[in-house]
């Protein structure tokens, strides 16, 4: 009888923590962060955002939101008289993640506008369905040229080969290496950025003298290190902050001096992902959209607001994030409040607006012109930062497009 | 040869790593019959419980990884106690369970700890190479090598050249017998149960030297410790050992050859073993 009640006593004990972890858990609801909606005729917009809150790219997930939700705030979730709703989802850093996640937003919820995911390879999954539902969908850092032909994405700063084209060029020319190592996280987004690289510096005259494609979510990149053949530089573009943090940490434990270059630094080298790396971060130049140092008026306003909002100066994630809202923001002034795919399409390609990153614009293909940076790592005072452009290409623009 | 030299050795220290998280797992399947899918969940909190105390607090690295022993140990008291020992033969719920604890874990992981990638860390004196000629070598990686042995060694002499280690192979043959000798089999199957969660958790931290400390680890770290337990064979620390020390060169050398069959070579090398050996290397026929 008394080991019942132990048994009994103990199991509703364990029960009641579950309970409690369960309540606790780290959210990634569905929990619509609107201002209370006034009573109007007309029915809240709703935006959707898929973004990653786990998987090889957690870390980023918060961060998009951030910025979004610092765009809406701004202007009090109303926009042309009627009130916003974002509705986030976790998109997991898995393309069935985030084509279920989709779904459920565009079926259920009834979205017509959907930021993100992040990832390229779910940006292929995605464009003939959110073409089919008619969804104006948009990238979040530079999207595929694949989904053009669905005229559906809105593709921000512009696509993955475009992005790192130019610094491929910076590499050879300005920098000097006649010879590059490339090492990438396989998978569509990466693959799309190196071929970028690639192509810049062999059209330069460089020559690339290996090519490494590691699997998403490598643990150990000693075997991808160790087959790297000597080169004048080596150009990493792995998926995130962590994968990243993880090969330049193993690549100089190997003991390997030699020079790195990188692509997304903007991305990568996160405030908190500098704070672990120190010293090993410093002296790598990076192709970056954005760096919280970039001098201009609405830069200054959004580093203030993301201060305000996380603690933290932002890194690219944020500022895409934010600009991507104040762009689905403008385009909704323009057609008064209507989120219909024709006239959202024409409004947003039409516009042309200063941001953070500098001045944007967009081809009728629904690509960004924008501009590119080279940054790196500099430590101040105590802390390691990201740091002003080194180097500016503007209005970059894909090649294969009129 | 530096090349050949430099994967080998990584994939003996990655291999050593595998052995760590496989072989508490292996034992408490072969001798208490408890499959436990928690078992790298636990080793994840390991991990983070000795990035908190030699990167938050800044104390020793051993320390550290004698918390994150700690912290698995309590971990797996706790299943232990309160769930797993009214499961006994009951494989179907003991997965379920376990793999909700998989799920708790993590959660409760990214609810403490945050989503973030934490960078691999150790002993300030350990963060440094060995020069081998053509290849620096990490230091980290020999402390893992070293240390992996030292744990097999001693868990080998612990199976075979004790009296518990006695009692623990007996009861993975015949319970039954071994009850009828007077011998409180449940008290020695939860001090195994509690041996394997401590290494479970020791393992996180000294392998946090060489991968990353995510929340997703668990999961991760599961799908490796059973390929090594299918290749090693259930029940033994020689076939952990074996079997994880395969895997590991395997996978090295896989990974440096033939890196488009990345996603495969661990896989590869375990189907390639089991048709040469269906219950493993040095499995324990059912």
């Amino acid at each position: 009888m008394f080991k019942k009640i132990v048994s009994v006593a103990f199991t509703l004990f364990a029960v009641g923590i579950l309970v409690l972890t369960g309540c606790a858990q780290q959210p990634t609801p569905t929990t619509p962060t609107s201002a209370s909606p006034t009573p109007t005729e007309k029915p809240p917009i709703k935006i959707g955002a898929l973004l990653d809150f786990t998987g090889p790219v957690a870390d980023l997930g918060p961060k998009f939101k951030a910025g979004i939700e610092l765009a809406l705030e701004e202007v009090g979730y109303k926009v042309a008289g009627r009130t916003v709703q974002l509705i986030v989802e976790d998109s997991a850093t898995s393309v069935e993640t985030a084509v279920e996640k989709f779904k459920k937003l565009v079926d259920k919820d009834n979205i017509k506008i959907c930021i993100g995911p992040l990832m390229g390879d779910a940006h292929l999954a995605l464009a003939p369905l959110a073409a089919e539902k008619k969804v104006l969908i948009t990238s979040l850092i530079n999207g595929m040229y694949e989904t053009l032909q669905y005229k559906t994405y809105i593709i921000y700063p512009t696509t993955v080969e475009a992005q790192t084209y130019p610094f491929g060029k910076y590499a050879y020319e300005k920098l000097g290496y006649k010879t590059a190592v490339v090492i990438a996280a396989d998978y569509a987004g990466k693959r799309g950025y190196a071929a970028g690289f690639i192509k810049g510096f062999k059209d330069a005259g460089g020559e690339i003298v290996q090519e490494i494609y590691a699997p998403l979510g490598t643990p150990d990149y000693s075997p991808y290190i160790s087959q790297m053949k000597p080169a004048d530089v080596v150009m990493y573009a792995m998926e995130g902050p962590g994968p990243v943090s993880r090969l330049v940490y193993q690549y100089r434990q190997a003991g390997n001096q030699g020079p790195l270059i990188t692509i997304t630094q903007d991305g990568d080298y996160t405030p908190e992902a500098l704070a672990e790396l120190k010293d090993i971060a410093l002296g790598i130049q990076g192709e970056a959209a954005y760096t919280w140092k970039l001098d201009n008026p609405e830069n200054k306003n959004f580093v203030d607001g993301i201060k305000k909002k996380t603690g933290q100066v932002p890194s690219c994630s944020e500022q895409n994030a934010y600009t991507l809202t104040k762009v689905i923001l403008a385009a909704l002034e323009k057609t008064g409040g209507d989120d219909s795919f024709d006239k959202m399409w024409a409004a947003v390609t039409s516009l042309k607006m200063n941001t953070p990153a500098g001045p944007l614009s967009f081809t009728p293909e629904g690509v960004a012109i924008t501009d590119m940076y080279v940054t790196q790592a500099e430590k101040v005072g105590d802390n390691y930062e990201l740091s002003a452009p080194l180097y500016t290409v503007k209005g970059v623009k894909d090649w294969r497009l009129p | 040869m530096g090349v050949f030299l430099s994967n080998l050795l990584n994939g003996v220290s990655y291999g050593m790593v595998l052995f760590l998280i496989a072989s508490g797992m292996s034992i408490v399947m072969g001798v208490m019959g408890i499959t436990n899918l928690a078992h790298g969940a636990i080793y994840m909190v390991g991990a983070y419980v000795g990035w908190t105390i030699a990167i938050q607090f800044g104390l020793d690295f051993w320390l550290a990884a004698l918390a994150g022993g700690i912290a698995g140990g309590f971990i797996g008291l706790f299943m232990e106690r309160v769930f797993l020992r009214h499961l006994y033969k009951q494989v179907n719920e003991q997965v379920l369970l376990t793999y909700g604890f998989v799920y708790i874990l993590t959660n409760i992981c990214i609810w403490v700890w945050g989503g973030r990638y934490r960078l691999q860390f150790t002993a300030s004196y350990l963060n440094k190479s060995i020069d081998l000629g053509t290849f620096s070598f990490p230091l980290t990686r020999i402390v893992i090598t070293v240390l992996g042995l030292i744990i097999a060694v001693g868990l080998w002499y612990l199976q075979d050249k004790t009296k518990i280690g006695a009692i623990v192979r007996a009861g993975m043959d015949d319970k039954e017998i071994i009850r009828g000798l007077g011998i409180n089999l449940d008290v020695v199957a939860t001090f195994v149960f509690l041996l394997a969660s401590f290494i479970a958790g020791f393992a996180g931290v000294i392998g946090a030297q060489l991968l990353s400390t995510y929340p997703g680890l668990g999961l991760d770290v599961l799908l490796l410790a059973l390929a090594v337990i299918i290749v090693g064979g259930i029940g033994s620390i020689q076939g952990s050992l074996l079997g994880g020390l395969l895997i590991g060169i395997i996978d090295t050398f896989g990974k440096a050859l033939f890196p488009g069959l990345a996603m495969f070579t661990i896989y590869l090398a375990m189907v390639l073993i089991l048709l040469v050996k269906p219950s493993g290397l040095v499995g324990r026929k059912a």
